[in-house]
């Protein structure tokens, strides 16, 4: 039961997270669990439902950059209540000193910038964001196969693997051959956000038809670097899977 | 880089200083050298095709006029004179910007759509955006040929990219319309993608079922509208600069993907828009800017 007083969420260790609302005035709860304090300089805080869709980037950039965040997870059903009272309206959220910003690919590019995962100059920049994009796209795609009728649900499965996986797995092996370095990263030598979108837009094609991956090699490659990088690691072994 | 290509005749003539520069750069110069007769054949080829080519030509050609005049300097001037010449002649050709180099092509239909914020981003940095305009059927005859099989893709360079956002925002980073610190890139970010998320809502009112359509043609002004204004409303109030503008004191991406993003809106409904005052002063600043004002005069209004 979600106090209205506190809003509860799931951290992605599964221990409980209270998130105390301005209008108390005192922490109530202490055993296990983390109370925010506002400070001037405190961890970033990532809020979004406990799936990867639009959140996962964030915290794949948090991971693979090393740094501490706050992974809060809201649960579907406590987010109408949260949803009325809150800024955007929308998840994810990043809190950082004090100040809210929202729109995930957003988000995800800040924090990459922030920790040289950008890229080194414009044009890789635009590299990087095209893909971003890109998944971004293919989301939407897969969304469909979770939302409206059941013969709408069945068409957009079926239109998965026969027309869009392999037009967008394409595409971004030939984003990832552009590369003059030919590192096996998007762009240049080291892993960057563009290396974790394509990890993740290809997660749900490699899960569910892998087979379609065996024509690019390239994305398979990325997807090795992605999945063994130091701080990735470590998060993907402990990683629940969802469906999206 | 590209290695220039020299086409002269084959004697010292006017080539030959670009010769002896290359030379002393220890820099490759590429050569075709033609004889008096078949120059008159080639010279009709080797002009542009386009008013821009011819431009960039022509600059190259005043630019060796003025080798010949300083090269007449060297012989009758100082050392000093030699030096300068020398070094202004390759800081055209290696400068910070590299070798002339083609001007990005953009293609997508005449709609505002993903393509619009690119031609406000051009518009405003008072800059030329290279346009290949498409109608519908010529585009469906092209996709199966094109890499991406969407538009707008742009070519820089010999190269295609595409995504409507990541263009617009790759080319207000080579023109100074994009944050100056990475919290503002996120500002920025964030409203130019909260722009696509209603240009989602609005194309849900042209394509789908009649069903569909009557929901999103419902849905615009009951549901998403308010919520967007109100938003764009509310971060440009926050700006501590209290310029206007939605992101520091001088205009961005943002304010562009603002002005874009509520233009459906204010063609449909602008009583509606007046509910939000400080959303009408920043589209009222986005159409004056110089560059954007002679844009928005001869574009022609289109639905989405």
């Amino acid at each position: 039961m979600v106090n209205p007083g506190r809003m509860t969420a799931f951290r992605a260790d599964s221990s409980i997270v209270y998130v105390i609302s301005p209008t108390l005035s005192e922490p109530q709860s202490k055993s296990r669990t983390h109370v925010s304090k506002p400070s001037k300089m405190s961890k970033p805080k990532l809020t979004y439902f406990d799936v990867r869709a639009r959140g996962e980037l964030a915290r794949l950039v948090f991971v693979a950059a090393k740094k501490d965040f706050e992974d809060v997870r809201i649960d579907f059903a406590s987010w109408p209540a949260l949803k009325a009272k809150s800024t955007y309206g929308t998840l994810p959220i990043l809190e950082l000193n004090g100040k809210e910003y929202f729109q995930g690919n957003a988000i995800a590019t800040y924090l990459a910038r922030e920790h040289g995962l950008y890229g080194s100059n414009n044009l890789e920049g635009l590299m990087i964001d095209q893909v971003v994009d890109l998944k971004e796209d293919l989301l939407q795609e897969e969304a469909k196969t979770m939302f409206g009728s059941d013969a709408d649900k069945e068409a957009a499965a079926k239109k998965l693997p026969e027309e869009i996986y392999p037009r967008v797995m394409k595409i971004f092996a030939h984003c990832i051959k552009q590369n003059a370095a030919k590192s096996g990263f998007l762009v240049g030598k080291q892993l960057s956000l563009g290396d974790l979108a394509i990890f993740e837009a290809s997660q749900g094609c490699s899960k569910n038809h892998p087979k379609i991956l065996d024509d690019f090699p390239e994305i398979k490659t990325v997807r090795e670097k992605v999945a063994s990088a130091d701080g990735v690691k470590q998060y993907l072994a402990k990683r629940k899977d969802t469906p999206i | 880089m590209s290695v220039p290509k020299l086409t002269y005749f084959a004697i010292r003539g006017r080539g030959e200083l670009i010769r002896l520069v290359m030379a002393a750069a220890q820099k490759q110069l590429d050569e075709v050298k033609v004889d008096f007769a078949s120059w008159e054949e080639m010279k009709p080829s080797l002009y542009g095709s386009t008013n821009l080519e011819c431009l960039m030509i022509d600059q190259i050609v005043q630019l060796k006029e003025d080798i010949l005049t300083v090269e007449i300097d060297t012989v009758l001037g100082s050392d000093q004179s030699k030096i300068r010449f020398i070094h202004f002649t390759l800081t055209c050709l290696f400068g910070n910007s590299g070798p002339i180099m083609s001007k990005p092509r953009m293609t997508y239909f005449k709609y505002r759509g993903r393509g619009e914020l690119s031609r406000l981003v051009m518009a405003a940095a008072g800059k030329e955006l290279d346009q290949r305009i498409v109608d519908v059927p010529t585009w469906l005859k092209m996709k199966p040929n094109t890499f991406f099989q969407r538009v707008p893709f742009i070519e820089i360079d010999g190269q295609e990219y595409f995504q409507g956002n990541a263009i617009a925002t790759y080319l207000a980073r080579e023109n100074g319309l994009y944050g100056s610190t990475n919290l503002e890139c996120l500002m920025i970010d964030q409203i130019v993608q909260m722009k696509e998320d209603i240009l989602l809502e609005e194309i849900k009112s042209f394509v789908g079922s009649d069903d569909q359509k009557d929901q999103a043609a419902k849905d615009l002004p009951e549901v998403v509208y308010p919520r967007v204004m109100q938003i764009f409303e509310r971060l440009i109030q926050q700006n501590p600069s209290k310029s206007g503008f939605v992101i520091g004191n001088k205009m961005t991406l943002a304010d562009l993907a603002i002005f874009e993003g509520t233009q459906s809106c204010y063609q449909g409904n602008p009583r509606f828009m007046s509910n939000f005052p400080e959303l009408m002063k920043l589209r009222q600043k986005v159409a004056e800017a110089d560059g954007v004002r002679q844009y928005l005069a001869t574009r022609k209004q289109t639905g989405i």
